[in-house]
């Protein structure tokens, strides 16, 4: 049997007969989908703080669909299926997390939000003007159409304030939100269909669970108002003939068609709603609203209304200012009294010894970037503000040289050694097939002694091309950002592996020693092509890594020993508070275990004073080691970045 | 009505039943190939792309039948909800109703694992190399040889020695070509 011969007679046998492709649907969803692509595009710039930083927060609580025959108002779940570009479980939890922010926020106030041209008024109605402490309130949102519309919404948004300030339910459904790669989504649950001719009206309600934002408890007794506010959005063939609606294509008339953010509050509008239970919408006067630039693409207009907030009073006593606990913002901190600057030890690695030596070790020549070389390049320099940065890596707009940079100095102050395999397989900028473990170990080859070097045996990959960085490349740390490990003291078991906090450390890498660790290479970040593409392709790149080292005469804690002491205090007792939680107390105690510290940049340090790498709990750390700010009190400060030529690695 | 409306709606009127069969031998169901065309349509007509005719429009469909149904492996939220469809052991009842008895191929290739089964159809159904499976499904030259390797294995174990498998890690394509494929689901 030939197998490419069964997978024919297979497919020619497939029971497909009675599936069939639905057209009508499958070009609905396209259409949708080149809309929110065109509209993505319009969107950028005013129009993204006002129909995107809306939000794209939370499920609907709870909630029924109420409608009368002749609306019809399905929920999109073929948006929800296409799993394939759109709407994607994990992208949809990362554009939550990136726009709650932008929404009302607990204790903020309530803003007028309202943009675009609305062919739909909103109504609010509750269920009850009075309700218990504790209770929910079943409210209604009825969108009435001012005229024939077709239209796509996620739903109403609506939040609960107490003196035009938001206390609870915050609900929001935003029409698109961000993805992960920052391409625009649907919203979680798809987008609902919205048939109405003029002056139907169409009813979602929801139960309303009355408690605050901050903490889930009830809303104490005392008079609410609930604020709601719906997106819906329109595309060209929405309107009913399938064609292109023409619309204006300079970007420039949509930024100007967006609304002016925030002009009208909303929480001043206690009388709608009283008595009756029900408000009149509000419609809004804006402009239309964002439109594509690209003329051949289908057009997404959107707008958003807003309904008359309703009065809810919530019984028993009221309570004078209810969320004072909440409201009241905290006292900051005194700032602790700075110190007398004391210079800086003999030997270490100044600023200004640091300029000295680039100057002395300048390099004449561009960087060919053989493997095992090195070039040092001052990124920032404090007595150059006013030049041009030095910048290399990847490019992400016009106007920055790709090119490593002309001036650069052979320093010879660190030696970096990364063992990298000699290829890697990356799909869709991971590296699969296993992550290869980098190992890498930096060495002070230099007669100074090197402060503030806290995380430099974490390498930085950069693939480099033709000169130009192509792609980026951060192994992750096995220690997961240099945290202690857990380790059992006189034999005593420790029946998980624990990690604690960091135990502390001096920051400083002395001549002749060096710090080293070991990786995970995960990923590669392509640079943005000029096609658009993020990809990296397969081929052979020269690979360079990159440490930072950043000195200034100040110190990594600038108040000198009174606040380095309350720094060591707070580890110590963060890690009591966690061991004793661990070991539990009275006669279950266990002896405490030690922390072993992975040393400089979450690795093992060694060499000739370095340090032991291991610290008991409850060890005061090394305060002689706090480096003062200079006598004359002059902040001087310096960044340089070592660049190390890896060789080369082959992309499959 | 737009051009690419035009495309799509020509390309299903002719070829449906052949791509709802591709789909069904990606992912052997046929409510699944069902979903999975339209989804593939909808990657395909989404974005802007010139000059595309039907002939090209089918082999860009055929190509995101297959990365749709890998990335829905991928994305394992949504594929712990519908990998009990794809276990032998739990093969859901076709909805359908029209399962042929004499298909055992397309219940060998249940047997296999998505990302599998993907290769094996896009080696021995599309003719494509083991290069262009890399390419296609974005993953390692050695990894599709591997899943070749083993899937061939599998189905060896239920469907007996197969001609063509000596041909698994092949860096050229079979010899049958593209067309008589074609002639065949036509």
């Amino acid at each position: 049997m030939k197998l490419s011969d069964a997978l024919r007679g297979a497919a020619d046998r497939a029971p497909v007969d009675d599936a069939t492709v639905a057209v009508g649907a499958v070009a609905g969803r396209v259409k949708r989908q080149r809309a929110v692509r065109a509209g993505s595009t319009g969107l950028v710039g005013a129009g993204a703080v006002a129909v995107l930083a809306f939000g794209a927060v939370g499920l609907p609580m709870a909630g029924s669909d109420e409608s009368d025959d002749s609306v019809s108002m399905e929920a999109g779940a073929d948006a929800a299926m296409d799993d394939g570009e759109i709407a994607t479980e994990e992208s949809l939890e990362g554009a939550t997390a990136d726009s709650r922010l932008a929404f009302a926020l607990c204790g903020g106030t309530v803003d007028s939000q309202e943009f675009g041209e609305p062919s739909i008024a909103l109504a609010t109605r509750i269920g009850s003007d009075e309700v218990e402490p504790g209770s929910s309130v079943e409210v209604s949102f009825d969108a009435t159409a001012l005229a024939d519309v077709d239209l796509l919404t996620a739903g109403p948004d609506y939040v609960v304030t107490w003196d035009g300030i938001v206390v609870g339910a915050i609900h929001e459904s935003p029409l698109f939100a961000y993805g992960p790669a920052d391409e625009m989504v649907e919203h979680p649950d798809g987008l609902q269909d919205v048939v109405l001719a003029e002056g139907e009206t169409s009813t979602a309600t929801y139960e309303v669970d009355l408690v605050n934002c901050w903490d889930g408890t009830p809303l104490p007794s005392g008079k609410y108002e609930i604020h709601a506010w719906q997106s819906f959005a329109s595309t060209a063939d929405s309107t009913g003939d399938g064609e292109m609606t023409p619309e204006p294509s300079a970007s420039e008339e949509v930024v100007e068609s967006m609304p002016d953010d925030g002009s009208d509050d909303a929480g001043d509008a206690s009388g709608g709603g009283e008595g009756d239970g029900m408000a009149d919408s509000t419609v809004s006067s804006g402009e239309p609203g964002p439109v594509s630039p690209d003329a051949s693409a289908l057009v997404l207009e959107q707008f958003r209304v807003a309904a008359q907030p309703v009065a809810l009073v919530i019984g028993g006593e009221p309570v004078d200012d209810p969320f004072a606990d909440y409201l009241t913002p905290l006292e900051p901190e005194p700032a602790p009294e700075p110190v007398e600057p004391e210079p800086l030890p003999d030997g270490y690695l100044t600023p200004e010894a640091a300029r000295e030596l680039f100057d002395q070790t300048r390099a004449g020549s561009t960087w060919s970037m053989a493997a095992g070389t090195q070039r040092w390049v001052v990124s920032y320099d404090a007595r150059r503000m006013d030049e041009e940065q030095q910048w290399y890596g990847c490019v992400w707009g016009d106007g920055q040289d790709a090119r490593f940079p002309s001036e650069s100095a052979e320093m010879g102050l660190l030696d970096v050694s990364v063992d990298l395999p000699t290829s890697i397989s990356v799909s869709y900028g991971f590296v699969v097939d296993g992550n290869p473990v980098v190992s890498s170990e930096v060495r002070n080859v230099s007669d100074y002694t090197i402060p503030n070097f806290w995380d430099s045996a974490q390498p930085a990959l950069y693939l480099v091309q033709d000169g130009r960085v192509v792609a980026e490349g951060y192994p992750e740390s096995l220690d997961r950002g240099g945290y202690g490990i857990e380790r059992a003291m006189d034999g005593a078991a420790v029946d998980e592996l624990s990690v604690l906090p960091w135990p502390g450390g001096d920051g400083l890498l002395e001549p002749g020693e060096s710090t080293a660790g070991d990786f995970l290479w995960r990923d590669v970040n392509g640079c943005a092509s000029e096609d658009g593409s993020w990809q990296v392709g397969p081929g052979t790149y020269t690979v360079l890594t990159m440490q930072s080292l950043s000195l200034s005469n100040d110190a990594w804690i600038a108040y000198g020993d009174v606040a380095y002491n309350d720094v060591a205090e707070d580890i110590e007792a963060e890690q009591q508070a966690v061991l004793l939680d661990r070991a539990g107390d009275g006669d279950d105690a266990v002896d405490l275990p030690t922390i072993e510290s992975p040393g400089i940049g979450g690795a093992a340090t060694s060499g000739s004073s370095g340090s032991s790498g291991l610290a008991d709990v409850g060890e005061e750390p090394d305060t002689d080691v706090a480096i003062a700010p200079a006598p004359d009190g002059e902040y001087d400060w310096i960044d340089l970045q070592v660049w190390t030529s890896l060789g080369t690695v082959t992309v499959r | 009505m737009s051009q690419w409306q035009d495309t799509m709606e020509a390309l299903v009127r002719d070829r449906e039943r052949a791509l709802l069969s591709y789909a069904y031998l990606v992912c052997g169901d046929p409510v699944q190939a069902q979903d999975l065309v339209q989804d593939a349509l909808v990657r395909t007509f989404a974005r802007e792309r010139k000059g595309l005719t039907a002939v090209k429009a089918e082999g860009y469909v055929r190509r995101a039948i297959t990365t749709t149904f890998v990335d829905q492996y991928r994305r394992s939220q949504r594929w712990q909800r519908v990998q009990h469809l794809f276990r032998p052991d739990a093969y859901a009842p076709d909805r359908m109703g029209q399962v042929e008895a004499g298909s055992e191929v397309a219940d060998a290739l249940a047997t296999l694992p998505p990302r599998v089964r993907a290769c094996v159809v896009l080696r021995y159904f599309d003719d494509l190399t083991v290069p262009q499976v890399a390419r296609t499904l974005g993953i390692a030259e050695g990894t599709v040889k591997r899943y070749l390797s083993d899937g061939l294995g599998q189905l060896e174990l239920a469907l007996g020695p197969l001609e063509d498998a000596n041909t698994a890690d092949a860096a050229r394509a079979p010899v049958a070509s593209r067309r008589s494929q074609e002639g065949n689901e036509r």
